[in-house]
């Protein structure tokens, strides 16, 4: 069997490898983005970095191997991880999955496809293709979090406000 | 723990990590004291220890998770 470790961040088209801390302080985790295995990993053990083999540090998936085309950028900030997803740079959808969840459990709760035409968000127009830049920032409202998106080939920036999860998204740029 | 902003920058550059194939992914974490890297083209995390107290010119390997094992070395 494999190891869970055995990361494949080059095959195919373009890299993956992007990382973020998660977490609290306390107990801050790494998340993975690894799109040769269409997975996004939960990496532990930096506490006792000295300590273990290699493996031992996998604690589990935000995405599980297969379930998740091309994951390529991560961004995380509380309970949320972003994800930047796409197969072919230049055929495929760009789609950036929002993830809410803790530890080992993980649902996926917004998919906001590349041309931002679909239900779940609230404006038409064009998203521009996000190649891998995510950030989360302060909406303004301190009530929630915005999702910044770099798109590939635009020197702007789109962004969509997280909270509440349930409602319809705004959207700026 | 403080960190110097400008140890972190050049904890970034390429020199910190070129010798071991860094890239793409990057991510600082103050409060654990570590820096991680990954590698791409050998498909490795590789785990740094951030500089403490006034000795900011040097980070050390702490550990390399997923590919080939790699001994800890210093680097800088």
């Amino acid at each position: 069997m494999q190891p869970r470790t055995h990361f494949d961040f080059s095959s195919g088209w373009g890299i993956s490898g992007a990382l973020a801390f998660m977490g609290p302080a306390a107990a801050r985790r790494l998340v993975v983005t690894d799109h040769g295995n269409d997975a996004v990993h939960v990496i532990d053990g930096f506490a006792d970095i000295y300590v273990g083999e290699s493996d031992s540090c996998h604690v589990g998936y935000v995405a599980s191997p297969g379930t998740i085309c091309g994951p390529r950028g991560v961004a995380a900030r509380g309970s949320l991880v972003a994800v930047s997803t796409w197969d072919f740079l230049s055929s495929s959808k760009h789609i950036t999955s929002l993830f809410e969840g803790s530890n080992y459990a993980w649902t996926m709760v917004r998919r906001v496809l590349g041309d931002f035409q679909k239900p779940e968000c609230t404006s038409v127009g064009t998203l521009g293709n996000v190649y891998r830049g995510l950030r989360f920032t302060r909406d303004g409202t301190g009530r929630g979090w915005r999702l910044q998106m770099a798109s590939l080939g635009a020197s702007a920036c789109t962004w969509c406000r997280t909270a509440p999860l349930t409602g319809m998204w705004a959207r700026g740029s | 723990m403080h960190v110097d902003p400008r140890t972190l920058i050049r904890a970034a550059e390429p020199s910190a990590v070129a010798g071991r194939n860094g890239g793409p992914g990057l991510a600082v974490c103050p409060s654990l004291g570590v820096l991680v890297t990954s590698e791409y083209r050998v498909n490795t995390l590789s785990v740094f220890a951030l500089p403490r107290g006034d000795n900011h010119t040097r980070m050390r390997l702490l550990r390399t998770i997923g590919g080939v094992a790699l001994a800890a070395q210093d680097t800088l």
